[in-house]
């Protein structure tokens, strides 16, 4: 069905409901979906700390440690008790500091127990010890210190020396700090064949140069992991256009109050060069140019329909020859009139050809 | 030819009772269980009806309209089964008079982890059955925004199932052999009503059914 067939269609019971009031209140909760659990549970748990920390009559909350488990809630039950419901915590409205939290990974909803009072160390053998559940990804808010933090634990409160600090106040998201995070992904996770996970491939035969057909929605899918985990109380909306091989990223924050006002930081304007597709097929040259041209106009445009401060082009370069920023060459000055900035992270075929790379280049 | 359907049936029968394994999972993930008999039925309800949202073939193509909400007696036969299997535990349990004047059993269901994960492992081998998944998971996830009051209540709101146009005693069909499903429209028409020109994610889309839905049970339109 397409648009206007979608406009003509039955509501059913909902004609003459006010949507739109319901789109404007509730927008960007589930834009996460397909994200991995661990990704979605500390961006959930940091929109739903700023969120709780803006909220009126916060300053009365407990000055005491609320700890979040991404498990089931029977886990919980076993502190003794019924664990109380709270279904859309995500409003803000429910207290969170001095509970024990178990949630799922959208952080819709969860279930909580209070907590004793307990110093640090009992907390951590309360969760590890007692409830048997060291192992599961935990994130501690902790109210005491100024200002608020909150320590995610990704391998669980077993490790407690894996921790990472998540930012709640408010993400102040420019170009700079995005492409620093591409970097690491990049750097971690597609740089070579072998910083690829299994299940994630790159490369349909890297000896070849042959790309996967699902290149793009791999370096798509890594990118807004990262982004992710480095702004947690920002939306990174992948956006679904109709035209082949089109792929962006916005990065956008919504008030922690208000869902319909949206700062919309980035648009990232997502590029694969190939040399050959999976089933061998040359790129010509041409064709390449002329695809980095269509990204440099296509970063333009969809910055300045969504209004978004900043826009750029991001190619990953899986070329059999690494020529750097050389790709740009051709749209220069057009990036430069339009205010589209530039940036190419090369994907290796093999160690060894990064090792080449690497040493002519040290 | 009577073989080969026989053959049919149970493989359709086991692949039924393998995808209530799959929701009751689910809803088991969002915090929702262990389900009553009639919220697992209406959280089946809803699986169908927006089952189309994810790009996903509708199970159950028609409901009888029943005052009490949703209720499938061939779902409730698969489930009667994995009880017995010892896949799916019972809790609570009791009997009501359904408004047929019918004696049905009452209870709360959760999976028994010790047969079930087997059952989840295979099954998260298959793409297809990966992307079900997926899909139940996201559902349970906006449908843990209801209060348990609130999920008692979501028929008497649902886009299709409260439409007056049927009255109840009569057949809600909306993929069987009609193909007008109010509640996928109306999932879509939420997802264009996003400001700033956002093209919402099939995930969001659903959360935002959900909130319509509980913002009509307390009274909102």
């Amino acid at each position: 069905m397409d648009g206007d067939d979608q406009e003509m269609a039955s509501l059913g019971a909902w004609e003459g409901d006010n949507l739109q009031s319901t789109a404007l209140a509730n927008a960007g909760i589930g834009a996460d979906a397909g994200l991995p659990p661990e990704t979605r549970f500390l961006s959930g748990v940091a929109k739903l700390v700023r969120r709780r920390k803006a909220t009126q009559g916060a300053d009365s909350d407990p000055i005491r440690p609320a700890i979040f488990l991404l498990a089931s809630t029977s886990r919980v039950h076993n502190l003794g008790g019924v664990a109380k419901r709270a279904p859309m915590i995500d409003n803000g409205l429910e207290v969170l500091s001095g509970r024990l939290w178990s949630v799922n990974e959208g952080v819709v909803s969860g279930h909580y127990v209070e907590l004793e009072e307990l110093d640090d160390d009992g907390l951590f053998k309360l969760v590890a010890d007692e409830l048997k559940l060291g192992n599961v990804p935990a994130i501690i808010f902790d109210p005491r210190t100024i200002p608020v933090s909150v320590r995610y634990y990704q391998d669980g409160l077993r490790s407690p020396d894996t921790v990472e600090l998540l930012s709640v106040t408010g993400a102040n998201v420019n170009l700079d700090r995005i492409f620093k995070v591409i970097g690491q992904v990049h750097r971690k996770c597609l740089i070579t064949p072998e910083a690829q996970v299994r299940a994630g491939k790159l490369w349909k035969d890297a000896s070849k140069w042959w790309a996967s057909e699902d290149a793009e929605d791999l370096v798509q899918l890594h990118l807004r992991v990262g982004l992710t985990t480095a702004f947690p109380t920002c939306t990174v909306r992948h956006e679904q256009t109709d035209v082949p091989g089109r792929l962006d990223l916005e990065i956008e924050e919504c008030d922690p109050l208000d869902r319909s006002r949206v700062t919309r930081f980035a648009i990232l304007e997502l590029k694969v060069l190939r040399s050959f597709g999976s089933t061998g097929k040359g790129y010509p040259s041409q064709y390449v140019l002329d695809w980095v041209d269509s990204g440099v106009r296509q970063a333009a445009t969809y910055r300045d329909e969504r209004g978004a401060r900043e826009a750029a082009l991001c190619c990953f370069d899986m070329r059999r020859e690494c020529t750097g920023e050389e790709c740009f060459n051709h749209v220069r000055d057009l990036a430069k009139e339009l205010v589209v900035v530039l940036r190419v992270w090369f994907i290796f075929a093999s160690s060894a050809q990064y090792r080449d790379f690497t040493t002519e280049h040290r | 030819m009577t073989e080969i359907t026989s053959r049919g049936d149970a493989w359709n029968a086991v692949r039924r009772q393998v995808r209530l394994v799959v929701l009751i999972h689910s809803a088991e993930k969002a915090g929702l269980a262990p389900l009553s008999v009639l919220r697992l039925h209406a959280f089946a309800f809803l699986s169908n009806v927006l089952a189309p949202v994810w790009e996903m073939p509708v199970l159950e193509g028609k409901v009888l309209k029943r005052k009490g909400g949703p209720f499938y007696p061939a779902l409730q036969r698969d489930l009667d089964r994995l009880v017995g299997l010892g896949v799916v535990i019972i809790s609570n349990l009791g009997h009501v008079l359904d408004e047929q004047k019918r004696w049905r059993l009452e209870g709360s269901y959760r999976l028994h982890r010790l047969f079930a994960d087997h059952i989840l492992e295979r099954v998260s081998q298959f793409e297809e059955e990966r992307r079900f998944s997926a899909f139940l998971d996201e559902l349970a996830f906006a449908v843990s925004a209801l209060s348990d009051d609130d999920l008692d209540k979501a028929s008497t709101q649902d886009a299709i199932y409260s439409d007056p146009i049927v009255d109840f005693g009569n057949v809600l069909d909306f993929a069987e052999w009609q193909h007008k499903n109010a509640a996928a429209t109306a999932a879509a028409r939420l997802g264009r009503s996003v400001p700033g020109g956002v093209r919402p994610n099939p995930g969001e889309e659903i959360h935002l059914y959900l909130r319509h839905l509980k913002a009509r049970i307390h009274g909102g339109r």
